[in-house]
C-alpha cells in the first residue's frame, strides 16, 4: 500500500528544477493572467510541490491556488466548447471567482452559463446562486413546459417558484423582477408576468377555516347499539328489540318507534358484531368481576353468536331472568348471545381537570 | 368560556386564545422571531383557536387569566399567530405561522429560545400532534450568538485543504477497543489518506478505555500519520461528559496535547454545554465536530416533535464546525431535497424560502460562519460520485464500514476512499457529469488503484433502497 499523495490520480512526473523555478517566478511576479497562474499552480502541485510551499515561495494563498486551478479548468472547458473570443476575453479578466462557481456544472452546461454570466454581468454571489439554480433545474425529472433549457429560463424558473411562495408583496415583487431579469424565452417571461396580475396575495380579511376533520380510523366512529334495558330482564325483553341497520360511511341508523340507544366506540370487536344489543347492569351481577360491586356497566351482547365455546361468557335465561354466565361444557339450555364486551365508565382522578381541553401535561 | 382581554379589568376564567393571539392582520416585523408549527387539532377544536393557543402557550399565555397579567404589557410580549395554512395533501394538518417579539428571548441562549418555543406547548391537550417545522431567526437576535467556533473557511485554512470534501471514518467497533488498539486503527486510517477519524458518539470514558488514555494514544497516531504523509490530520476526540466541568477538563487536555479538533454530542449534552464548549473552542483554536445522537427521538415523526432543520439552525447558533446531516444515498433516513434544504441552512449565508425543500422562511445568517455538513452512515466508494455531486466541496464524507470493512485492512480502505474522491473531483472539475459518468470515473480509477478495485469488488452488490420518511 502506498500512502497518498503518490498514488492519487493527479500525480505527475517531477518537473525539472528549471521549469519549476520558471513557474514559481511567474507566480511570484504575477506574470500573465489568472489562467496562467492556475495552470502554473496545478503543474507545481502535480509535481509534488505542496500548496504551503507554493504559498511561501510566491505569496499566493492555498485557497487562491485552488480557486485559480479549478477556474482555469473551467476556462479550458469553455475553450473546448468553442467559446467566442468575447467570452474568453471577458473571463480572462479578473473573473476567476465567477468561473470557479461554475465548476459544479457539467461541460455542456458551462458555456451557456458563462455566456449568461457575461451578459448579465453577474458578481460572485449571483454566480453562486445561478449555478445552484441551474443545477437544481437540470436535475428536474419533469421540466415545466414554459421554461426552456436555456440557462436564463432555468434561473427564471427558480425565481418564479420563489415568487409564488411569497406572500409579502415587496418580496414577491423582488422575486418577479429577478425572474424577468433572467427569463429568456417569451413563454417563460409570460409565465412570470402572470404573477403580476395575481392579486390573491393582497391581504384581505379571511373567513375562518371550515372545521373539517377527516375520520382517521374505524374506532373514531361509534356504533349505535339498542339498549334492552337494565337487569333484571326477561328473554321476551331481549327478543323485543329489533336489530338496527347502520348505513356507511357514517353508520347512520334509521329508527322508528321508541327505544333507548347507547354509543359504543367503534373498536374492532364492536364493529364485527352482527346483531349487537346492550344491557345495563351493575358489576355485582357479573360473574368473577374485579370491579367494585356497585359500579354500573354496559354489557354488549352479540345475539348472532349462539355457539358455545369455553373462552366466552354467554347470555342465558335462568328462572325466567336473563343472566351472564360461563360454561365449562356445552350447556343444555339455549344460549341467547355472546357477551363481547363489558364496558365500565371511565374513571379518573380529577374529573374536572380532564374536561378542560386547554390544560397542559408538563 | 369566560373571555379575558388584556386591556380590560381582571376577568377570571379560562382563556379564549383566539381573541388575543390570533391576528391574521399582523405583519411580522424584521425583528420578530418567526416559527412554523405543523399541528393537528383535537377533533372539533377550530384551527384558529388551536394555533392561537400555540402562540399563547409558547409566549406569554397560561391556561387561565392571572392577576399578574395586569402588571405587564401583554401586547408587547405576546406571540401572534399571523397565518394558518392547511397542509396540502394531508388531512387534519395545518401550519401555524407565529411571530414572537424579540424581547421574549435571552441574548445568545439557544437554551432559552427553545424552552420558550417548545418547552411546554407540546403537552397541550387541545392538540393531537405538534411539530416545529422551521424558524426564522432575526438578524438582530443572531448577532447575539457567536455561532460556530471557526467555520468552513477557517477550518480549511487550518487544515490547508481546499477544493474537495474532507474524508473521515468512525473507528469501529463502537465500543470495547483498548486505547492502544484504538490508536493503531486511527493511525492506519489517517496514513491511508483520510483527513479525520472519529470517536463514536457513545465513546466517552468507559472502563475499557478511559478518556485520557484514548486522547494520548490517538494524538500519538495523529502525529505519526502527519509526519508520514505531510498532511494535517485530526481525530474527533469526544469530550462529552457527565458534567460541564468534566467536559471542559477533557477539552483543555485535548488542547494541551495539541489535537486540532474535539467532538460533542449536542443533544444528549445539551445546548448550554454545547455553547460553553463552542466558546472555549473559538478562544483556544480547537475545531468542534458535532454529533446528533438522539435526534431521531425528536425529529423522526412527521407530525410530532421538531424537524431536524430547526435543530441544525439551533446548532449553528450554539456553535459547531461540523454537524451530521444524513447521507441522502446511504442507509439513514432523509429525502434528498429536504436534506439539502437543511444542508444549505447549515453552510450558506442566505437561504431563500423554498417549500419544496421544507424551508418556510428566508433566512439570512448575517455572516455567521457556516457549519460543514457531515454525511455519514452506510456509504462506500460506489456512492462517491453521487456524494460529490450532491454535497459539493464543503462537506465531510465519513466512511466507517466503507473504510474499516475493506478486505485488505484499514489503510487500504482509507486509500480506496481517497482515490475515489480525488478521481471524482478531478472529473467534475474537467466538466464530466458525475451523476451520469460517475461509475466510469470510479472504474477508470480502479485500473491504477488496486485498493479501490478491491473495495469496488466487495461493495458493488450492496444497495440501499430504504424509502425516505421525510417528505414535504
Amino acid at each position: 500500500m502506498t500512502p497518498p499523495p503518490d498514488n492519487l490520480p493527479n500525480a505527475n512526473p517531477k518537473l525539472s528544477p528549471e521549469v519549476a523555478l520558471e513557474l514559481l517566478q511567474l507566480l511570484r511576479r504575477k506574470e500573465g493572467n489568472w489562467i496562467d497562474w492556475g495552470r502554473a499552480c496545478q503543474q507545481l502541485q502535480k509535481s509534488g510541490y505542496g500548496a504551503q510551499t507554493i504559498f511561501e515561495e510566491t505569496g499566493i494563498e492555498p485557497i487562491q491556488q485552488n480557486l485559480t486551478i479549478v477556474a482555469a479548468q473551467v476556462y479550458e472547458s469553455l475553450e473546448k466548447s468553442g467559446a467566442s473570443e468575447a467570452v474568453k476575453s471577458y473571463f480572462a479578466g479578473p473573473k476567476s471567482d465567477i468561473l470557479y462557481e461554475l465548476r459544479v456544472l457539467s461541460q455542456d452546461r458551462r458555456l451557456p452559463a458563462a455566456q449568461l454570466a457575461m451578459e448579465k454581468k453577474l458578481d460572485v454571489d449571483e454566480a453562486h446562486a445561478v449555478a445552484k439554480a441551474l443545477q437544481a433545474f437540470y436535475r428536474l425529472v419533469r421540466k415545466p413546459e414554459e421554461f426552456t433549457d436555456h440557462p436564463g429560463d432555468a434561473v427564471a424558473y427558480q425565481y418564479w417558484k420563489l415568487a409564488r411562495e411569497k406572500k409579502d408583496l415587496q418580496e414577491r415583487s423582488r422575486a418577479i423582477a429577478l425572474g424577468l431579469k433572467f427569463a429568456h424565452s417569451p413563454s417563460a417571461r409570460s409565465q412570470i408576468e402572470t404573477l403580476l396580475s395575481d392579486f390573491t396575495v393582497v391581504p384581505t380579511r379571511k373567513a375562518p377555516l371550515l372545521p373539517i376533520y377527516r375520520l382517521e380510523g374505524d374506532e373514531e366512529l361509534p356504533r349505535i347499539v339498542p339498549v334492552v334495558g337494565s337487569l333484571p330482564l326477561t328473554r321476551a325483553d331481549l327478543e323485543a328489540v329489533p336489530p338496527v341497520d347502520a348505513r356507511d360511511p357514517f353508520r347512520v341508523v334509521q329508527v322508528s318507534g321508541s327505544g333507548s340507544f347507547v354509543a359504543i366506540p367503534g373498536w374492532s370487536v364492536v364493529v364485527k358484531a352482527q346483531d349487537l344489543v346492550a344491557i345495563v347492569t351493575v358489576a355485582e351481577r357479573l360473574p368473577e368481576s374485579s370491579l367494585a360491586k356497585s359500579e354500573p356497566v354496559v354489557v354488549a351482547i352479540d345475539r348472532q353468536v349462539r355457539q358455545w365455546n369455553p373462552n366466552s361468557y354467554f347470555l342465558v335465561e335462568r328462572s325466567g331472568q336473563l343472566d351472564i354466565q360461563w360454561f365449562d361444557e356445552d350447556p343444555e339450555i339455549p344460549l341467547l348471545g355472546q357477551a363481547i364486551l363489558i364496558l365500565p365508565p371511565k374513571k379518573v382522578f380529577d374529573e374536572n381537570a380532564n374536561r378542560e381541553l386547554w390544560l397542559i401535561d408538563e | 368560556m369566560v373571555q379575558a382581554k388584556s386591556s380590560a379589568g381582571f376577568n377570571a376564567g379560562v382563556q379564549d386564545y383566539r381573541l388575543t393571539y390570533y391576528m391574521p392582520e399582523y405583519t411580522p416585523k424584521d425583528t420578530d422571531l418567526l416559527a412554523a408549527f405543523r399541528f393537528i387539532p383535537q377533533p372539533g377544536v377550530p384551527p384558529e383557536e388551536a394555533a392561537a393557543a400555540i402562540a399563547a402557550e409558547s409566549s406569554t399565555g397560561t391556561w387561565t387569566t392571572v392577576w399578574t397579567d395586569g402588571l405587564t404589557d401583554l401586547d408587547r410580549y405576546k406571540g401572534r399567530c399571523y397565518d394558518i395554512e392547511p397542509v396540502a395533501n394531508e388531512d387534519n394538518q395545518y401550519i401555524a405561522f407565529i411571530a414572537y417579539p424579540l424581547d421574549l428571548f435571552e441574548e445568545g441562549s439557544v437554551t432559552n429560545m427553545l424552552t420558550s418555543l417548545v418547552g411546554n406547548v407540546f403537552g397541550f391537550k387541545a392538540l393531537r400532534a405538534l411539530r416545529l417545522e422551521d424558524l426564522r431567526v432575526p438578524i438582530a437576535y443572531l448577532k447575539t450568538f457567536q455561532g460556530p467556533p471557526h467555520g468552513i473557511v477557517v477550518e480549511r485554512d487550518k487544515l490547508n485543504k481546499y477544493g474537495r470534501p474532507l474524508l473521515g471514518c468512525t473507528i469501529k467497533p463502537k465500543l470495547g477497543l483498548s486505547a492502544k488498539n484504538y490508536g493503531r486503527a486511527v493511525y492506519e486510517c489517517l496514513r491511508g489518506g483520510l483527513d479525520f477519524t472519529k470517536d463514536d458518539e457513545n465513546i466517552n470514558s468507559q472502563p475499557f478505555m478511559r478518556w485520557r488514555d484514548r486522547f494520548l494514544f490517538v494524538q500519538e497516531a495523529i502525529e505519526k500519520a502527519q509526519a508520514e504523509t505531510g498532511e494535517v490530520k485530526g481525530h474527533y476526540l469526544n469530550v462529552t461528559a457527565p458534567t460541564c466541568e468534566q467536559m471542559m477538563q477533557r477539552a483543555e487536555f485535548a488542547k494541551e496535547i495539541g489535537t486540532p479538533i474535539v467532538m460533542h454530542d449536542f443533544l444528549t449534552g445539551g445546548f448550554t454545554a454545547n455553547t460553553t464548549l463552542a466558546k472555549y473552542c473559538r478562544d483556544n483554536g480547537l475545531l468542534l465536530h458535532i454529533h446528533r445522537a438522539m435526534h431521531a427521538v425528536i425529529d423522526r415523526q412527521k407530525i410530532h416533535g421538531i424537524h431536524f432543520r430547526v435543530l441544525a439552525k439551533c446548532l449553528r447558533m450554539s456553535g459547531g464546525d461540523h454537524l451530521h446531516s444524513g447521507t441522502v444515498v446511504g442507509k439513514l433516513e432523509g429525502e434528498k431535497g429536504i436534506t439539502m434544504g437543511f444542508v444549505d441552512l447549515m453552510r450558506e449565508d442566505h437561504v431563500e424560502e423554498d417549500r419544496a425543500r421544507g424551508i418556510y422562511f428566508t433566512q439570512d445568517w448575517a455572516s455567521m460562519p457556516g457549519v460543514m455538513p457531515v454525511a455519514s452512515g452506510g456509504i462506500h466508494v460506489w456512492h462517491m460520485p453521487a456524494l460529490v455531486e450532491i454535497f459539493g466541496d464543503d462537506s465531510c464524507l465519513q466512511f466507517g464500514g466503507g473504510t474499516l470493512g475493506h478486505p485488505w485492512g484499514n489503510a487500504p480502505g482509507a486509500t480506496a476512499n481517497r482515490v475515489a474522491l480525488e478521481a471524482c473531483i478531478q472529473a467534475r472539475n474537467e466538466g464530466r457529469n458525475l451523476m451520469r459518468e460517475g461509475g466510469d470515473v470510479i472504474r477508470d480509477a480502479c485500473k491504477w488503484s488496486p485498493e479501490l478495485a478491491a473495495a469496488c469488488e466487495l461493495w458493488k452488490e450492496i444497495k440501499f433502497e430504504y424509502e425516505a420518511i421525510d417528505t414535504v
